[in-house]
């Protein structure tokens, strides 16, 4: 029966602790240290649990990944570090761009504005755009590259020149290839509506240039909202 | 007063967010057996725990509805999903004051429409992208992921307790099984999930852990003692259920400690038969035993140590956000966990 059972638990306490159970009742504590307990029995599991989660995760990692493995291959482990170097550059240039498309966004209505001040002044690409033009192939220091770009404006409705500037490459740490290692060729071109014209980008990365990812913006004197973002790996 | 806005708020929540499950639904073939059937337990119209938490935590810290919403709708058809399955594993007659899905249809459809629950919950989750950003998709990305992980093995333990007709648990064996099967998914990730999304990821979802733990486990005690007292029209599912399943409640668990030999031997051996030959007579002997010994007393204390720790954690974290409705509605559901009279 129930009420033996409760008996005899009260008995079985009596005899480890006399009078525990007889002032058990009038103990002002006695919630609190329910609730303590029942609390703090709770939290060791909570706390293993995620202790548990934690080193399964790791397990699960060890066994996707060989850590050991990669730590004794120089060559992988570079080449990884060089990956995720690269993406998180690219997840900076993304944040960039979309930075400067916002950027963009803000100035137009500034150009509008201005533009019904002064109807006279000269025709402008007024939206902010910016784009990425990565360079597919790696460089080793000491070596020269060219890019080849294609320059076309559907916004325009007269000839328009175009004069070009690049900024330094900037790379890993304080890192740079300066602008003067950069030639532009032709730095100035006139467009025509709808004409395509190329350009060259002719780097000569110096001898002393560490490896990673670099990258410049190129920009038009006439469409300052506009900035080419050019990226190169040296290897 | 605390009720009122916590059942407003429930009702306000719910809405929106079964009207996004909705939006997710395919409108094609196969319906009868498939699309139909999806629509058929979110629209019983549960309580909305899990949207309203995660959707009020991500407005308290700065968040919106819209942008929470993906991430609210995946969690109920989630839970829908598992409840579909659930339902099945546990043999159970009633869900929300209907007949299970497999009841009225059958096993192998009821757990195809599960699995199609957890399909289509990953489009939400996908959609975020759109409007959160590739790394807050994928942060709530992995805190799914980790909540259904956690959730099967929490099933899985009490599924196997089961099976093994294992009597000799205490309450930390409760706790560990709770904390897998209900807290994870209930309380603590909607929690994350939706300060993740109001605070734009700037805020550490591991100090949200232990209020969620604490009003995970005071709901899930909460639910199992209603399982055992309430009215079976307000309550949705037949009474007494729980017992005739066999659920490891903290209730049973309780009696299998306190219980006499020749008392744990009835039990034992009534839980060691397949469900559908339980008797029911066998049965009302051992909710007769559960009252006796006090349980539902010792897991309503439980329930409420539980509720009480979960209000200290709230406090603590939510007393330097400024003052909302949306702060006052998860302090709502902590107040009215401690109050409740059944």
């Amino acid at each position: 029966m129930p009420e033996n059972k409760q008996n005899q638990d009260k008995n079985t306490k009596r005899k480890n602790n006399p009078g525990e159970g007889l002032f058990e009742m009038f103990d002002s504590n006695s919630l609190l240290n329910n609730a303590q307990k029942v609390i703090s029995t709770a939290v060791n599991v909570l706390e293993e649990e995620i202790a548990a989660g934690i080193l399964a995760a790791k397990n699960i990692e060890k066994k996707i990944i060989d850590v050991d493995g990669i730590r004794n291959d120089p060559e992988n482990l570079m080449n990884r570090i060089r990956r995720d170097t690269h993406e998180a550059l690219d997840i900076f240039l993304d944040a960039f761009a979309s930075l400067s498309k916002q950027l963009g966004v803000l100035t137009d209505t500034v150009a509008k504005k201005s533009e019904n001040a002064n109807p006279e002044s000269p025709a402008q690409n007024k939206s902010g755009n910016s784009q990425v033009i990565e360079h597919d192939q790696t460089v080793k220091a000491g070596q020269k590259i060219t890019m080849h770009i294609s320059l076309q404006d559907d916004a325009i409705t007269k000839p328009v020149k175009l004069d070009l500037q690049i900024t330094n490459f900037t790379g890993p740490g304080t890192q740079k290839i300066l602008s003067r290692f950069v030639q532009i060729i032709p730095e100035s071109v006139s467009l025509k509506p709808g004409e395509v014209k190329e350009i060259a980008i002719k780097i000569s990365v110096p001898a002393n240039c560490k490896p990673g990812h670099y990258y410049s913006l190129l920009l038009v004197s006439q469409m300052p909202l506009i900035k080419n973002i050019i990226t190169l790996q040296v290897i | 007063m605390y009720e009122v806005l916590m059942k407003s708020m429930l009702v306000e929540y719910g809405a929106v967010t079964l009207k996004g499950i909705q939006h997710y639904i395919p409108d094609k073939e196969p319906r009868k057996y498939l699309y139909d059937l999806v629509h058929d337990y979110p629209n019983r119209g549960g309580k909305g725990f899990r949207p309203g938490l995660c959707i009020a935590t991500s407005k308290a810290y700065g968040g919106s509805t819209a942008l929470t919403l993906n991430s609210a709708v995946t969690l109920e058809l989630l839970h829908n999903a598992f409840l579909i399955h659930d339902d099945v594993e546990d043999e159970s007659f009633f869900r929300r004051n209907k007949p299970t899905m497999h009841e009225y249809s059958n096993k192998s459809i009821a757990v195809n429409v599960g699995d199609a629950m957890n399909a289509l919950g990953l489009y939400p989750l996908l959609k975020n992208r759109e409007l959160l950003g590739p790394k807050l998709t994928l942060d709530i990305l992995v805190e799914v992921q980790h909540m259904v992980t956690e959730s099967v093995e929490g099933q899985a333990l009490e599924l196997g307790w089961r099976k093994d007709n294992i009597c000799t648990l205490m309450d930390e064996d409760y706790f560990r099984m709770i904390l897998k099967k209900t807290c994870w998914y209930t309380c603590i990730h909607p929690i994350r999930i939706g300060a993740i999304i109001g605070s734009h990821g700037s805020v550490n979802p591991d100090i949200f852990n232990r209020l969620g733990y604490f009003m995970g486990v005071a709901f899930q005690i909460q639910d199992d003692i209603l399982n055992l007292v309430a009215e079976e029209k307000k309550y949705g599912k037949e009474i007494g259920g729980d017992i005739i399943e066999g659920k490891r409640t903290l209730i049973l668990i309780n009696l299998m400690q306190k219980c006499n030999e020749k008392e744990l031997s009835v039990i034992h051996k009534f839980l060691s038969v397949p469900i559908k030959k339980r008797d029911n007579k066998t049965a009302a002997r051992i909710l007769s035993l559960i009252q006796d010994y006090g349980c539902i007393e010792y897991a309503k204390n439980t329930a409420k140590y539980m509720a009480g720790g979960a209000l200290k954690e709230f406090y603590t974290i939510f007393s330097k956000l400024p003052d909302s409705k949306d702060k006052s509605f998860i302090e709502s559901i902590i107040l009215y966990m401690i109050n409740r009279d059944y």
